[in-house]
C-alpha cells in the first residue's frame, strides 16, 4: 500500500505563523507550506509581506489511523496560542489525504534533453540519450543558477551560437557575460571555441558554472573569473551577453572595447517591447545587425563588428 | 543572466532535515525546481540549527532554476527553549511562567540580528525582551 500524507489546513495571521510552525513540529508534523505566490518581475523583493488577516497555512503529518487524536492535539495548540495572541481563533483542523508520489523524480519531467540545431545535444544527468553521430554533447542539471536552456533568452543565444560555429571561422575566442549556470560557455567550448571567459558578479554563479564545466570535462578551454567586465583584458571573437535590455545598454561601451575586428556579439535577455532601444543605443557604433531571432515575448540581436 | 521570477514559495521546515516528502516535494515540484538540489543546500546552510523549525523564502526563476533565503529561529521558539517551557503564560504581564537571564536573551539577540529592524545588539536585544514581557518569560540581570 502507498504511503500516504496528511494535509491539514489552518487559518492563523501572521503573527502567530512562526510559534505555530514549532508547535506542529513538536506534535511531528514535516512542516508547513505557508503560501505559494505566483509573481511576474525581474526584481522580487527578498520575501512578500504577509497578507492581512488570516492565511490559510497547511502543515503535513504522515498518514495515521489516531487521526482523531492528531485533530485534538493539534486543536490543544491552537486554543493555548490563542492565549498568548487573541487575533487567533482555534477551530477543528481542516484534515485532508495526500497520496504520496514520487516527489523526488517527478520534477524532472520539466527538463528534457533538447537538442540545439543539428550539432549540440544537452541532456541532465537522468537521461541516458545518446548524441548522432557529429553531434556534440552536454550534461546539464537545474539548480541554483539561471542558464537551464529551458527559456527562450537562453536557448536564443544557444541558437544562434550554433549558427556562429557552423561557419569557416568557427567561434574563436569567446566572452560569455553573466555565465550564470555557465550554459552558454559550455556550449561555445563543445562546438570548438578556441577559448571562453565566462564572468559573473554572483559567487554563487561561478561555484555552479565551475561544476558543470568540470562535469562535462570542459576546463582546459573554459576560465570562470570573478573579474567584472571593465577589468577583463584583450579582445574576443565573440561576445555574449544574455543579461538585461537596461545592462546590455549600460554595458555598451564595456563590449565594444573587447570585440576583435570582424567578431558578433549577441546581446540577449530583452523583451521584444525594449528591443527598439536597444538598436538605437547601438546604431551608431561600428556594428551591423546580423540577425533579430524572437521567442516568446523575447528578442536576441547577433551584431558584427567592424571597427 | 536574465533572471525572470515567475514566483515564491514560503516554507517553515526543520534546520538540516528537508527531504522531498511535504511540503518540500509538492511545492517544489509543482514548479518543476530540482527538489534535491534544494535540499542538499537548505540542510547544509542549516545544520547547525537542526531541528528548529526553519522558515525559508524560495524564489523561482523563469527558467526553473531558483535561489533561497533562511531566517532565523522565531524569536518565541528560542525564548521557550532558554526558558524550557512548552508553553507561554496564559495571561502575559500577570501570571510569569519563566526566566531567561539577560546573557541569554543577548545570545538570542545576536542569532536574530539578520532578520530584526535593530541597528545593534542592544536594540535586537530590546525587541526580544519585548518579545519575552508578552510570553509571560521575565528577563533576570
Amino acid at each position: 500500500m502507498a504511503h500516504h500524507w496528511l494535509e491539514i489546513r489552518i487559518p492563523a495571521p501572521a503573527v502567530v505563523i512562526e510559534l505555530l510552525g514549532q508547535s506542529l513540529l513538536d506534535l511531528g508534523c514535516s512542516g508547513i507550506n505557508v503560501g505559494e505566490y505566483a509573481l511576474d518581475t525581474f526584481e522580487a523583493p527578498p520575501e512578500l509581506p504577509m497578507p492581512k488577516g488570516d492565511t490559510v497555512v497547511r502543515a503535513y503529518f504522515p498518514d495515521t489511523d489516531q487521526r482523531d487524536q492528531l485533530s485534538d492535539a493539534i486543536l490543544a495548540v491552537l486554543e493555548d496560542l490563542a492565549r498568548f495572541f487573541p487575533e487567533l481563533t482555534p477551530a477543528a483542523p481542516d484534515i485532508r489525504r495526500l497520496a504520496e508520489e514520487d516527489w523526488e523524480k517527478n520534477w524532472q519531467q520539466h527538463f528534457p534533453p533538447f537538442q540545439v540545431g543539428e550539432t549540440l545535444l544537452i541532456r541532465p544527468s537522468w537521461s541516458d540519450q545518446l548524441p548522432t553521430e557529429g553531434q556534440a554533447l552536454l550534461t546539464l542539471d537545474p539548480g541554483q543558477a539561471f542558464g537551464t536552456g529551458t527559456h527562450a533568452t537562453t536557448s536564443l543565444c544557444l541558437d544562434v551560437i550554433t549558427r556562429l560555429a557552423a561557419t569557416e571561422a568557427g567561434l574563436g575566442k569567446v566572452l560569455d557575460v553573466g555565465t550564470g549556470s555557465g550554459i552558454l560557455a559550455l556550449a561555445a567550448a563543445a562546438l570548438n571555441a578556441a577559448e571562453v571567459l565566462a564572468c559573473d558578479i554572483d559567487p554563487q554563479a561561478r561555484q555552479i558554472a565551475r561544476e558543470n564545466i568540470d562535469q562535462n570535462g570542459l576546463t582546459t578551454q573554459i576560465t570562470v573569473t570573478d573579474l567584472f567586465l571593465e577589468e577583463i583584458l584583450g579582445r574576443f571573437d565573440l561576445v555574449l551577453a544574455n543579461i538585461l535590455a537596461k545592462e546590455n545598454i549600460r554595458l555598451r561601451p564595456e563590449f565594444l572595447q573587447r570585440m576583435a575586428p570582424g567578431s558578433h556579439l549577441i546581446l540577449s535577455g530583452i523583451l521584444i517591447e525594449q528591443e527598439a532601444d536597444v538598436i538605437a543605443a547601438f546604431e551608431n557604433d561600428p556594428l551591423t545587425l546580423e540577425s533579430v531571432d524572437r521567442k516568446d515575448d523575447w528578442t536576441c540581436l547577433t551584431y558584427r563588428y567592424h571597427g | 543572466m536574465a533572471k525572470k521570477v515567475i514566483g515564491q514559495i514560503k516554507l517553515q521546515i526543520p534546520a538540516g532535515k528537508a527531504n522531498p516528502s511535504p511540503p518540500v516535494g509538492p511545492a517544489l515540484g509543482q514548479q518543476g525546481v530540482n527538489i534535491m538540489d534544494f535540499c542538499k543546500a537548505f540542510n547544509a546552510k542549516t545544520q547547525d540549527q537542526a531541528g528548529m523549525v526553519t522558515p525559508v523564502v524560495i524564489t523561482v526563476y523563469a527558467d526553473r532554476s531558483f535561489s533561497f533565503i533562511t531566517k532565523t529561529p522565531p524569536a518565541a521558539v528560542l525564548l521557550l527553549k532558554a526558558a524550557k517551557l512548552q508553553k507561554g503564560s496564559g495571561v502575559p504581564n500577570k501570571e510569569k511562567v519563566g526566566k531567561v537571564t539577560k546573557a541569554q536573551v543577548q545570545e538570542i539577540a545576536e542569532l536574530k540580528m539578520p532578520d530584526l529592524n535593530a541597528n545593534d545588539v542592544e536594540g535586537a536585544m530590546r525587541i526580544i525582551e519585548g518579545t519575552a514581557r508578552s510570553m509571560g518569560i521575565t528577563v533576570e540581570a
